[in-house]
């Protein structure tokens, strides 16, 4: 297990841990973003070689492999239009209850 | 060809509402039923060429798979492209009365649009990646779609949408990482021939991460919490959609990643997913019972049907795929009904609490003889499509020896057909205590009503039709080495 394993694994923990626990909705949102960049920073580890180059033209033959890339910027494009989405809900919701407390808010508790 | 257009045709003409906006309120809808009615026409061809055994194939910017992205349309793939487009239509159909008063909002139309390209996107691709992407699509477009109204109870349970389907998210993708780590491919037909070649507990940790994000969009039992709140909180047209075709996507995915990806044999997750299946069965017919708000109600009724399709697939023989592939079809025309003709007696009384209506059947005969085909079909009572695909799966259950499985099933089905009679009995029978609040229902709204009830009545009196279609989906769901011979074409040894 190599570093970069390990620290999304961590990161996954605190936003789950977050999410789970926290009465706050903007701290939920912030667990969400833990979890979504602990996947990604796991996506990019997964096509990372030691010593490898930029696949553009490369000199040697130890290149990085760009796919999971190209999947990370897709996801992190995805990931910006749903925490856009859900602070746009959360402003909403304050505006009625002047608060974001979460168990103020009906459906939402349990 | 055929396949890109019907996602460029959808996505278009979501950029072109955007694009007409405020200007025309007439153009938006016009170009929203257009642009379905050409899907229509162009899955109905795919559908008639892909049910005689055929798979089509479309590689996007002609590179070859398994490097560029492919879409592939089987039998299946283009059952599902029709349901979508033909729902969507009579959604959009009925949507122009019902949605009136808000037709100021541009967005709808739009969102609409782009929500349809997601679920197209989603069963035609051949990518697994790319099938995320347009799982997403769906999703964002949904989202706002469900807290639509802007009341507290929408955007609280728009919120809860929102955060369970993005954990749902974030497992899919961790999956895929995980799938592409262990074959080095995101192409699923290559996927299904590494796999046929060897399995591993990397691969078995991914299905499951995999059958995690679509267990949240089919609503599975652990993960259904949020479909009873955001059915509802959605605009009726929108909960027709939702729960009639979007939940179907979801179990889509499923048959294509444990049937094809995977192959069946291969993973022990049978009986995990019949278990899940029954649990669903359960669940979802206890709370059905309870329930005074109409589309709550039929909420959970929708969760209830989704175990039946999810214990058919957990079954894994073909006539198990038959029944599930027959049940999806039946239950997106059965549930769109009942949603539309709920929607119908909202738009007249104006509330959707069950223990303030009564007495209506004088009022809206047609919305009653509706409701009443759609809940009889749903229980599974014999002249309509819900008996066929229901005595499919029970005969499946029974082939198979899983007795228990089949005698809960059948006893949920009871239960079924009582909690239908009981929401019959509360809002048409009984005495009549409200006042009517507009004249007659338009008719715009009464027509998708109509067509669907005549679909349901349709398949129930000639199932020969659908039988044989689903048989022929099922075989061709079969043939894995088909479909991986058909994408990769001889590309790769």
């Amino acid at each position: 297990m190599s570093l970069p394993y390990l620290a999304s694994l961590a990161l996954f923990s605190i936003g789950l841990y977050c999410i789970l626990v926290k009465r706050d909705l903007f701290k939920v949102i912030y667990g969400i973003c833990l979890m979504e960049f602990s996947i990604n920073l796991f996506l990019v580890s997964l096509g990372f070689v030691t010593g490898g180059e930029v696949p553009i033209s490369p000199t040697g033959t130890i290149v990085v492999d760009p796919l999971p890339q190209a999947m990370v910027l897709t996801a992190i494009v995805i990931e910006f239009a749903t925490t856009v989405f859900l602070i746009s809900v959360v402003i909403r919701l304050f505006k009625q209850y002047e608060d974001t407390d979460i168990s103020k808010m009906r459906r939402l508790r349990g | 060809m055929i396949l890109i257009l019907l996602i460029i045709i959808p996505l278009l003409a979501a950029i072109l509402n955007v694009v007409i906006g405020k200007s025309s309120k007439k153009a938006r809808c016009a170009v929203s039923m257009a642009s379905t009615l050409v899907l229509i026409i162009l899955a109905s061809k795919v559908f008639k060429t892909t049910i005689g055994g055929d798979i089509i194939t479309y590689e996007i910017g002609n590179w070859k798979p398994p490097i560029g992205i492919n879409l592939v349309a089987d039998s299946l793939s283009a059952l599902m492209v029709l349901l979508i487009s033909s729902i969507g239509f009579l959604c959009i159909l009925y949507s122009i009365s019902y949605m009136r008063p808000h037709r100021g909002v541009p967005a709808y139309d739009s969102l609409l649009m782009f929500s349809i390209t997601g679920m197209i996107g989603t069963v035609l691709t051949g990518d697994l990646f790319n099938m995320f992407v347009f799982l997403e699509v769906m999703f964002i477009a949904a989202y706002p779609l469900v807290g639509f109204f802007g009341g507290v109870e929408e955007m609280e349970a728009s919120f809860k949408y929102v955060v369970l389907s993005t954990i749902a998210s974030v497992m899919f993708l961790l999956g895929i990482g995980l799938v592409y780590s262990a074959t080095g491919t995101l192409n699923m037909a290559h996927i299904a021939e590494i796999t046929g070649a060897r399995g591993g507990g990397l691969l078995d940790f991914a299905l499951i991460l995999l059958l995690i994000g679509l267990g949240l969009v089919s609503a599975i039992v652990p993960l259904h919490v949020w479909l009873p709140d955001a059915h509802p909180a959605a605009p009726t047209p929108i909960s027709a959609l939702l729960s009639g075709v979007t939940v179907k996507v979801g179990l889509y995915g499923m048959i294509r990643i444990i049937y094809t990806m995977f192959g069946f044999q291969a993973v022990p997750i049978g009986m995990i997913i019949i278990v899940l299946g029954v649990a669903t069965i359960i669940i979802g017919a206890g709370f059905a019972l309870v329930q005074t708000d109409i589309k709550r109600f039929l909420a959970y009724s929708t969760i209830s049907q989704v175990g039946y399709i999810t214990l058919a697939l957990g079954i894994g023989t073909q006539s198990g795929i038959e029944g599930a592939v027959f049940h999806i079809l039946n239950h997106a025309l059965m549930k769109s009904l009942l949603f539309l003709t709920v929607g119908c007696v909202i738009y007249k009384i104006g509330t959707r609490d069950m223990s303030k209506m009564g007495g209506l059947l004088k009022q809206m005969p047609l919305e009653a003889a509706a409701f009443l085909v759609g809940g009889l079909a749903i229980a599974g009572i014999p002249p309509l499509n819900g008996f066929f695909s229901k005595l499919l799966i029970y005969l499946a259950c029974f082939e198979a020896g899983y007795l228990i499985p089949l005698a809960i099933a059948i006893f949920v089905s009871l239960l079924t057909l009582a909690y239908y009679l009981r929401a019959f009995w509360m809002i048409f029978l009984g005495k009549n205590n409200i006042d009517l609040k507009k004249g007659r229902v338009p008719l715009s709204m009464l027509i998708p009503v109509i067509v669907l009830a005549i679909a349901c009545l349709l398949i129930g009196v000639l199932p020969d039709i659908g039988l044989s279609i689903t048989e022929r989906i099922s075989e061709q769901i079969l043939a894995r080495w088909m479909y991986i011979e058909k994408v990769l074409g001889g590309a790769i040894a």
